[in-house]
């Protein structure tokens, strides 16, 4: 790649001088061990990549060493000195740049301001400099080369153009460490060519890179050395030449597996419960063609951004394919909603569960019984106690850990929350179940639960389809993969071609 | 469903809902000072004026109740009285008190519906549309009767309107009686109904309502119709206190009222929680309050400067309960 020359000197420039150093890192959240002793360091004007599947630990390390959590135990230091962020301001004003993968960009607000946001640039009186602001947003665009105006509203940006700014406003000050987790998962191509430039340059001014990413295509040209995390641990950091593309995908999943579960019975031979033909929203997903059988499960997989989230929204009524047909039970449907979805006995186990799953205000009795509260009527309307009696029985099925089913929902942890909501659509005995990332976010013990509720809900004739970017659900899981890359399905694996290298290496060649 | 396992049930019995504890305590507090201070407090007298006298604010902040807790907000309430009382006088005028009443409570009605369609289907924000429809309703109240007080109506029409106003049935005042049925009606459907519980799942997280499979427009209508149909009825009994059509009789505090009296019984104002049984004690509490200065003498202007307080005192009662 065009860096490689450069590169070379960069690394003899700044000979092993380590910016940032992190040792026995420990972070503990409710019910899972993030971090369990991580090792890692960059060097100045090193580019260093930090690998590791979804749930490694990767982002939780960025977290801590960005100020946004606090570690339980380990030691931070940057240019030689102990550190511990309580802030992000702090570890900013110490030299750390992070640019996360979702953005924290104000829609409503000017690129430039954006730019300088709780930075601003002050005049005499204490009023915003609008002159200095604008000319220095501008210096820091050109530097990472985006060509649009300063005060442009974010909202207007594209989402490769918002990536540019998060990186100018990583940039706006002199950052000692940049750390970028997945930055060109929005980039085109070329707008990523321009990225790895701006990185050798700054890592040839003596600033150390901390690169995240999942594409291994990029790193070997990018990157001098490479740390692979694995379950909150460091596997173990190692010169990008001694690694190839195999041996980088056993040290991120660990060994080489293949699903062992035996073959479910729904079988080729049963018609489709859900078939999907030429399905497409431009932009979010290109001409998908899927089928799922009665008591089969299948997962799509691939990275973020791939597409999968809108997909499953648009089986559910969410939103409006632009061509192709969702077809149930053999039957074409145009649906206009997730009530109309509902009816036709579709169930959507969202992703982002506080925003869409639950209402963390109801009680689970209400969460659990609200699509349903028709079957709950008796003479004099709703009988809350049959609701309850409800709750209670779906509480024991799945083994929800909640005192009462008149608790409010949001009281209870991750795992039991994403319980409720299951609970909630196990009621409404639809057909097709589609589960978007079913165990995000929550502890090993009760992912083995929902594991087995998905092997039950298939034993029982259920067709079910998850979304999934953990390999080792994914393998956990699956009848048959899919892998989809930027809205397209590139890939079918069954259960004899199953593999977490194959699935890596379908969802990362782009 | 069939599996109802009798431990369970059984396990279960109401609580006592620990936002009213706050409220409660003020209406306690308040008759025990009030009659300790003042030996006209404690009399049936007194406690039934003030019944009826708060029974229209009791019918529009059960009204309102419906609006806070999706989320919303009603603030064409006091113009919707406004125009009940015009249009009931004026049609009385002419055809006599049953179709002035079905006029005067339609009309209201309407507003409500057209709140709703707004708000419901073309999806603008409530705090808009009915700051819009505070407007524009004042305005046709004043036009429609040439902004002057419509006197003189015609008897035995005019005894009968003043009967739900002011009348009784045996010791019972007919306006409690309605206030009290109304309030019966709000509590079954917000309890019992499934659109009852589709108001609450919206002001808890309108996202998880549609995902849900609510009809979340078809309730935002609903809602803002009750809210209508509510002021409407509050307003026809307010005109027939007066025995006139008034073009300005909703234009005073009456909405202020409305809705601090659903904050003061604890329904919060970002929806999800509360009750109009919760409004029933925060209707409560304004109203024997203002009633208790009355009788010490107390100026309107340094009452309202307590009740004033007292909404912000219970909105942080409410907080403070919530952060624990």
């Amino acid at each position: 790649m065009s860096g490689a020359a450069v590169l070379q000197s960069s690394s003899a420039a700044f000979p092993s001088e380590e910016v940032l150093s992190v040792a026995g890192l420990r972070k503990i959240f409710p019910g899972v061990v993030a971090l369990d002793g991580v090792d890692f360091s960059v060097r100045r004007g090193e580019v260093h990549a930090l690998l590791g599947a979804n749930g490694a630990g990767k982002s939780t390390l960025i977290k801590i060493v960005a100020g946004l959590y606090h570690a339980d135990g380990g030691e931070i230091h940057l240019n030689g000195e102990r550190v511990a962020f309580t802030t992000t301001a702090e570890a900013m004003r110490a030299g750390i740049s992070v640019i996360y993968q979702d953005f924290a960009l104000v829609p409503d607000l000017s690129v430039a301001e954006n730019i300088f946001l709780g930075f601003e640039k002050r005049g005499p009186l204490g009023l915003i400099d609008w002159q200095a602001t604008h000319a220095d947003a501008r210096r820091l665009l050109d530097l990472v080369g985006a060509p649009f105006s300063t005060s442009k509203p974010v909202l207007e940006l594209g989402s490769g153009q918002r990536q540019l700014v998060e990186i100018a406003k990583a940039l706006r000050s002199k950052a000692k460490v940049l750390i970028l987790d997945e930055p060109t998962a929005s980039l085109s191509h070329a707008e990523s060519e321009r990225l790895f430039d701006l990185i050798h340059r700054l890592a040839d001014g003596g600033v150390g890179i901390v690169y995240v990413s999942h594409r291994l295509d990029e790193i070997s040209s990018l990157v001098q050395r490479v740390t692979v995390l694995r379950d909150g641990r460091s596997v173990g950091t190692f010169p990008v030449e001694s690694l190839d593309r195999a041996k980088i995908v056993f040290l991120i999943t660990g060994h080489e597996r293949h699903s062992s579960r035996a073959a479910r019975k729904g079988s080729a031979s049963d018609a489709p419960a859900l078939e999907l033909r030429s399905l497409t929203r431009s932009g979010e997903f290109e001409d998908v063609t899927l089928v799922v059988r009665p008591g089969e499960v299948v997962v799509l997989t691939g990275l973020v951004g791939a597409g999968r989230t809108e997909l499953l929204e648009t089986i559910f009524g969410l939103r409006r394919a632009d061509r192709g047909e969702i077809k149930l039970d053999g039957k074409a449907l145009e649906l206009r909603n997730p009530r109309e979805a509902i009816g036709a006995g579709l169930a959507l186990i969202p992703e982002d569960r506080r925003g869409q799953g639950i209402s963390i205000a109801m009680s689970v009795y209400e969460n659990i019984a609200l699509p349903i509260l028709g079957r709950f009527m008796g003479r004099f309307g709703l009988v809350v106690r049959r609701e309850i009696a409800h709750a209670q029985a779906m509480i024991e099925r799945l083994n929800i850990r909640t005192p009462d089913p008149l608790t409010p929902a949001g009281a209870l942890s991750g795992g039991n929350q994403q319980k409720v909501v299951v609970a909630k659509w196990l009621s409404t005995e639809a057909t097709v179940l589609l589960f978007d990332e079913p165990t995000q976010g929550i502890d090993v013990g009760a992912k083995d639960e929902i594991y087995a509720l998905i092997d039950r809900l298939a034993a029982n004739g259920r067709a079910v389809l998850i979304v999934s970017s953990d390999l080792e659900e994914v393998l956990a899981v699956a009848d048959r993969v899919l892998a989809m890359r930027a809205g397209r399905i590139v890939a079918e694996f069954d259960n004899s071609t199953l593999s977490a290298s194959r699935i890596i290496d379908a969802i990362t060649n782009g | 469903m069939t599996a109802i396992n009798t431990p369970s049930v059984a396990s279960w019995s109401p609580r006592v809902d620990p936002a009213v504890v706050g409220p409660g305590l003020a209406l306690i507090l308040m008759f025990v000072v009030y009659s300790l201070a003042s030996p006209h407090f404690l009399t049936a007298q007194n406690i039934t004026n003030v019944l009826v006298q708060s029974a229209p604010l009791l019918i529009l902040a059960t009204g309102q109740t419906f609006a806070l807790l999706m989320g919303g907000l009603d603030l064409s309430q006091g113009s919707i009285i406004s125009l009940v009382s015009v249009i009931t006088a004026a049609v009385m005028m002419n055809y006599g008190i049953a179709p002035a009443a079905l006029a005067g409570i339609a009309s209201g009605a309407i507003v409500g519906l057209v709140n709703g369609l707004l708000i419901g289907r073309a999806r603008i924000q409530p705090f808009i549309v009915t700051l819009g429809m505070l407007y524009m309703i004042a305005g046709v109240a004043l036009v429609v009767s040439g902004g002057s007080t419509v006197f003189g109506l015609p008897r035995p029409d005019v005894d009968i309107f003043f009967w739900f106003g002011g009348g009784f049935i045996g010791p019972a005042p007919v306006p409690v009686i309605i206030a009290a049925i109304l309030l019966a009606v709000a509590h079954l459907v917000l309890t019992r109904t499934p659109i009852g519980r589709h108001v609450y799942a919206i002001g808890g997280n309108e996202q998880v309502a549609i995902m849900s499979g609510v009809n979340v427009g078809a309730t935002k209508v609903f809602i803002f119709f009750v809210s209508g149909i509510f002021a409407a009825i509050a307003g026809f009994m307010l005109s027939g206190r007066v025995i006139s059509g008034q073009p300005l009789l909703g234009s005073g505090e009456l909405l202020l009222q409305s809705i601090g009296a659903v904050i003061i019984g604890g329904t919060s104002i970002f929806g999800g929680s509360g009750g109009v049984l919760r409004t029933l004690l925060g209707v409560l509490v304004i109203a024997f309050m203002v009633n208790g200065l009355n009788l010490l003498a107390i100026s309107t202007f340094t009452q309202q400067v307590i009740v004033g307080a007292i909404i912000i005192l219970s909105a942080w009662v409410n907080a403070l309960r919530r952060s624990r």
